[in-house]
């Protein structure tokens, strides 16, 4: 279990910096393209894992309702706030960058209170003093 | 950083942190079927999404253009962060306590800024060492003791 945790910490770690190099190697094109791009690739992989591990005859027993929260979920995190991540990336440093919207749970844990009904904690409202701080640190950390 | 630089990533942030609730929704609404069909799910509408605004923006022939390079490191940004990150997620996550396996993979920034700064030679300092561990112990705490559930992994 310690290695797939190892091996997936690294992973996302790399992907931010591959995604830099990506948009580092196309100085003059926008960053929109390089999104269509590896989104694209990314979805023939993950359709291609899943009819090896499983079958594509999973995705027919996603029900209606999944796929209108993860039509929502895909449209707007991984389409709209990937193309934003992707502009930031370009025009900023990656070690900033990737940081700073690594903080995104703390929007949802919060967001998660009124529309899933969860409840306020100590440690949430620690962890999000220090997120929040570690934010405003990076924002003001100088260039990029 | 810079206001652009801010705003793109503030966007982001909101955007990733917005649809974590509705990938929630989602999971719920579909017990017993794998979350990598979700993802798959998600990853079609978000594929459609992003072709509709590169259609509007005319990135056709940016793409076409593109340097091979450009699309090897691409493809290994989404073979590592979206399919071997993700697939090895999965696999702890089944294995043992999601809460721990949440809090440890939330490190993932050091292993950029480690990379970025030795490899890509990007500068150091105290205020962005500060404001990672910051944001690194944050998230540690946030996922360890508030109940923070990541089920799929942005972006």
């Amino acid at each position: 279990m310690l290695i797939a945790v190892l091996i997936t910490t690294v992973s996302w770690g790399l992907g931010g910096v591959f995604d830099k190099l990506g948009l580092d190697s196309m100085p003059d094109m926008p960053a929109t393209s390089a999104v269509v791009v590896r989104q694209t690739m990314a979805l023939v992989a993950l359709g291609i894992w899943l009819s090896v591990t499983m079958s594509l005859k999973e995705l027919r027993r996603v029900p209606a309702l999944a796929w209108v929260y993860l039509a929502i979920s895909g449209i707007f995190g991984v389409g709209i706030g990937g193309i934003a991540y992707f502009y930031a990336v370009q025009h900023g440093e990656i070690s900033t960058v990737v940081v700073f919207c690594s903080g995104y749970p703390m929007l949802t844990l919060f967001l998660a209170v009124p529309f899933l009904r969860e409840a306020v904690t100590w440690p949430k409202g620690v962890g999000t003093l220090l997120v929040v701080g570690g934010l405003v640190l990076l924002s003001v950390s100088g260039a990029g | 950083m810079t206001g652009y630089v801010l705003a793109g990533a503030l966007i982001a942030m909101a955007a990733w942190g917005s649809a974590a609730i509705f990938d929630k929704l989602a999971l719920n609404a579909m017990r017993g079927v794998s979350p990598l069909a979700a993802v798959v799910v998600r990853m079609i509408f978000a594929v459609a999404a992003v072709c509709v605004v590169g259609v509007f923006s005319g990135v056709g022939e940016d793409i076409i253009a593109m340097r091979p390079m450009t699309f090897v490191y691409l493809a290994l940004s989404a073979l590592f962060a979206a399919v071997i990150g993700q697939v090895t997620y999965y696999y702890a996550a089944n294995a043992g306590e999601v809460s721990k396996v949440v809090a440890f993979t939330a490190g993932y920034p050091l292993v950029t800024v480690a990379v970025a700064i030795s490899l890509l030679g990007e500068p150091l300092t105290w205020l962005k060492v500060l404001g990672t561990l910051m944001t690194v112990s944050g998230l540690f705490v946030l996922t360890a003791f508030g109940s923070g559930k990541q089920v799929i992994k942005e972006p």
